[in-house]
């Protein structure tokens, strides 16, 4: 059924915006496909301003990593520019994830920057530019089925897998994309940078959201609302009798399912388990509380026309990154929502984490955990 | 993105050296290699190299050769000009003119002396790019020392009429500057018939190398030195000669002042040819800049609605090569403040293109370059979508 690997196909000459962030992964899938013979173009996108240095050299689309992108550009023979999208990025995804905080709910950040950036703006931009396809070095695949139809499939390295954050793309983009490392495991790639001379071979992993300074998203947050500071939105901690049992210093620096750091003092284990932002209440109870059967989607983005969401079994929803998979069953109530049904219960369900929908290997939809 | 050759218009960037010009240098770094302050014959060799090179500079500018200094480039000598006088002459005034559209070595400089306690005023230039000696007038106070005026814009290409701006100054005892980085070797200069006290101009604009230039020092004008050491350059200067880059620089001005008229309307020729070809095809694009009296081989164009950055990395990918707004400002998107002086909205000042033509270019290259621009253009106001946030829809793909 499976006819070919889009990241394998035979070179016809097209020509490839390849995203380099100037790590490892992204300069890999630039060599390999600049052996497989495509004309490969790098491009690295500014994205943000680094407050300083050091934070800057951690993390990727800052003016530090776009060196380094330019630089393996240089050695493998391939134009490089960089694009600035500090406008677009500052309104898809900076005031998106500021908004979701003061919302009560957990943004996934990177999510909207591949589907709103990358595979919007970006994708929009070489297109007109003048090229046929965009890359990336996620781990994640692309097959082309026998009917012609495009699917997105996780990456190979069960461990580095990051099909999770690719659900909202559109499908007729991932028609146009490449992701060369889908079918290698992170050793691969760093042994391929290794023999491939690469400088940034050796170069950490980004973690975390790129543009929050030492993860610290409570402190960046309230860098940049002063409400946060003067304890505008404080409230009451509130036990799951409905009774108050302490004080906050602000919701927004709360997540689902979080135990420490509530300044409950001893007594019973409690943890976060809903978020009221019009009254600024932060719910807490006992782990029980933390677990659903049910739950709503919205924002859903359907990866595969072929699937008809009726409520029946053998699906997998993944409600965090490298959440291992629930079987889960799915009814679409609306073209933008879907309920979905776990056989077992899900624990610290988070609203505003996406929810990603496999069938086995194969991402057929996603959506926002409402 | 298939391209049998390259086609190169940036030439206001920088320009390649001639062959002329480096069989030159390579004489002077092989034969005569010799240091110009040595008494041997190497040192007399090399001093007679340096020698006809500061006279071939002064032959072009009609200056006289004693006051030619050579350093590093376009930057230094607007350093040395600009902080070395004020610095010298502060018990005199503490005032200066520069227009808003100059070059950031004159901006920075000026902006140094500020932090000195200098007061510096940035003199607006007409929508055409054009710095008017009757504006400069008006900005003149008892204490001004110095009035720097470019002598031609490096983006959009419009000529200044400095002999008045320099008489302007001279009327109220100020000393005039000009930064010609951009017109020397290209049009004609005369410093005794124009009135001018300073003047700065580099090598590599003309088919020389980088990293060399002068500054035009008229006698009776001083300046305090920036860089300390020995006798060379009379002291203004210090430091042993670049020998082999001031060759190349007297070479280039040689070859320069010989085909310089003839290359002007070539020159001309193929720009004219170019705009219409682009202009003919195209809707909303507009010639920035004075429409007749600019620099031969500049253009610079604004397409509405495109994004510059975009449609330059596009021609990139077919091989032909152009800035948008000032070489010297690229990396970043911020618009150039010469397009946003003269008028232009930062939305239309990230959609333009500067294309400078120059001595390799030929009809064939103007031909393909039209083509592909227009393409280019076509699909990009097509499927690409900038500004549309900023400007509600404003400059919206015009579809053609």
């Amino acid at each position: 059924m499976t006819k070919s690997i889009s990241g394998d196909n035979s070179p016809d000459q097209k020509s490839v915006a390849v995203l380099m962030s100037g790590g490892v992964d992204s300069s890999v899938a630039a060599a390999l496909l600049v052996e497989k013979g495509y004309k490969v173009v790098g491009f690295t996108l500014k994205l943000w301003d680094a407050e300083d240095e050091e934070h800057a050299r951690k993390v990727c689309c800052t003016t530090v990593m776009a060196k380094d992108a330019g630089r393996v550009c240089a050695i493998l023979g391939i134009p490089h520019y960089t694009i600035d999208l500090r406008e677009d990025f500052r309104r898809e995804v900076i005031e998106r994830f500021e908004r979701e905080y003061l919302a009560g709910r957990t943004p996934n950040p990177c999510v909207h920057c591949n589907s709103k950036v990358k595979w919007g703006r970006v994708w929009e931009k070489v297109k007109a530019i003048g090229l046929d396809w965009i890359a990336t070095g996620h781990y994640a695949q692309l097959v082309v089925e026998a009917n012609g139809e495009t699917t997105l499939r996780q990456g190979i390295d069960q461990t580095k897998d990051q099909s999770y954050f690719l659900w909202e793309i559109p499908q007729e983009l991932l028609a146009r994309t490449m992701f060369p490392l889908g079918s290698l495991s992170k050793d691969e790639v760093r042994d391929l940078a290794r023999k491939l001379n690469l400088p940034v071979a050796e170069k950490e992993e980004s973690q975390e959201v790129c543009f929050i300074p030492r993860d610290d998203y409570r402190g960046w947050l309230k860098s940049r609302h002063p409400e946060l500071h003067d304890g505008e939105l404080a409230g009451e901690m509130v036990d799951e009798t409905g009774k108050s049992i302490g004080k906050h210093d602000g919701y927004p620096f709360f997540t689902i399912g979080q135990r420490k750091g509530l300044g409950l003092g001893g007594g019973r284990k409690l943890f976060v388990t809903h978020i009221e932002p019009l009254s600024r209440k932060v719910f807490v109870g006992p782990e029980e509380e933390l677990s659903h059967h049910e739950f709503e989607i919205e924002g859903l983005n359907v990866l595969s026309p072929n699937f008809a969401f009726n409520g029946e079994n053998g699906y997998t929803v993944k409600i965090r990154y490298r959440d291992a998979g629930h079987s889960a069953k799915l009814t679409r109530t609306t073209n933008n929502r879907m309920v979905i049904r776990v056989e077992e219960p899900v624990r610290s369900l988070t609203p505003g984490q996406s929810a990603v929908l496999y069938k086995d290997d194969r991402v057929i939809a996603g959506g926002i955990i409402c | 993105m298939k391209h049998s050759r390259r086609i190169y218009l940036d030439h206001s960037a920088t320009t390649p050296v001639d062959l002329r010009v480096v069989e030159a240098m390579n004489e002077s770094m092989l034969e005569h290699f010799g240091n110009p302050s040595s008494v041997h014959s190497y040192g007399r060799d090399a001093k007679e190299a340096l020698d006809f090179a500061r006279i071939s500079v002064a032959r072009l500018i009609d200056a006289d050769s004693d006051d030619i200094f050579f350093t590093s480039g376009g930057t230094e000598a607007d350093n040395l000009a600009i902080i070395g006088y004020c610095e010298r002459n502060r018990d005199r005034g503490n005032h200066v003119i520069i227009s808003s559209i100059e070059h950031s070595a004159v901006l920075l400089s000026a902006k140094v002396l500020e932090s000195r306690g200098f007061k510096v005023t940035k003199v607006k230039p007409t929508p055409s790019g054009e710095v008017v000696a009757s504006d400069i007038e008006k900005a003149i106070t008892v204490g001004t020392l110095l009035v720097s005026v470019m002598h031609a814009n490096n983006e959009v290409g419009t000529i200044n009429d400095i002999g008045a701006i320099a008489k302007v100054a001279h009327a109220h005892g100020a000393v005039f500057h000009t930064d010609a980085v951009q017109t020397f070797g290209k049009i004609s200069i005369s410093v005794a018939e124009m009135g001018i006290d300073m003047l700065s101009l580099s090598a590599h604009k003309i088919y020389g190398p980088k990293g060399v230039g002068a500054l035009y020092i008229r006698k009776g004008v001083s300046v305090s030195q920036r860089q300390f050491g020995g006798h060379q350059e009379a002291e203004i200067r210090p430091g042993t000669e670049n020998l082999p880059g001031i060759v190349g620089l007297g070479t280039a001005t040689d070859l320069s002042r010989n085909e310089m008229t003839t290359e002007a309307v070539r020159l001309r020729q193929l720009r004219d040819a170019l705009w219409s070809q682009i202009s003919n095809s195209l809707d909303n694009v507009t010639l920035n800049g004075h429409q007749e009296n600019r620099i031969p081989g500049n253009l610079n164009i604004t397409f509405k609605g495109v994004e510059g950055e975009a449609l330059l990395v596009a021609l990139d990918l077919e091989g032909i090569s152009v800035s948008s707004g000032s070489a010297c400002s690229s990396g970043s998107t911020t618009p150039s403040h010469v397009l946003t002086e003269i008028g232009l909205s930062p939305e239309e000042a990230n959609s333009t293109l500067r294309l400078t033509l120059g001595r390799g270019n030929s009809m064939e290259d103007i031909e393909r370059t039209a083509e592909v621009i227009i393409k280019s253009v076509i699909r990009l106001r097509f499927m690409d979508k900038p500004f549309q946030d900023i400007t509600s829809g404003r400059y919206q793909a015009v579809r053609a």
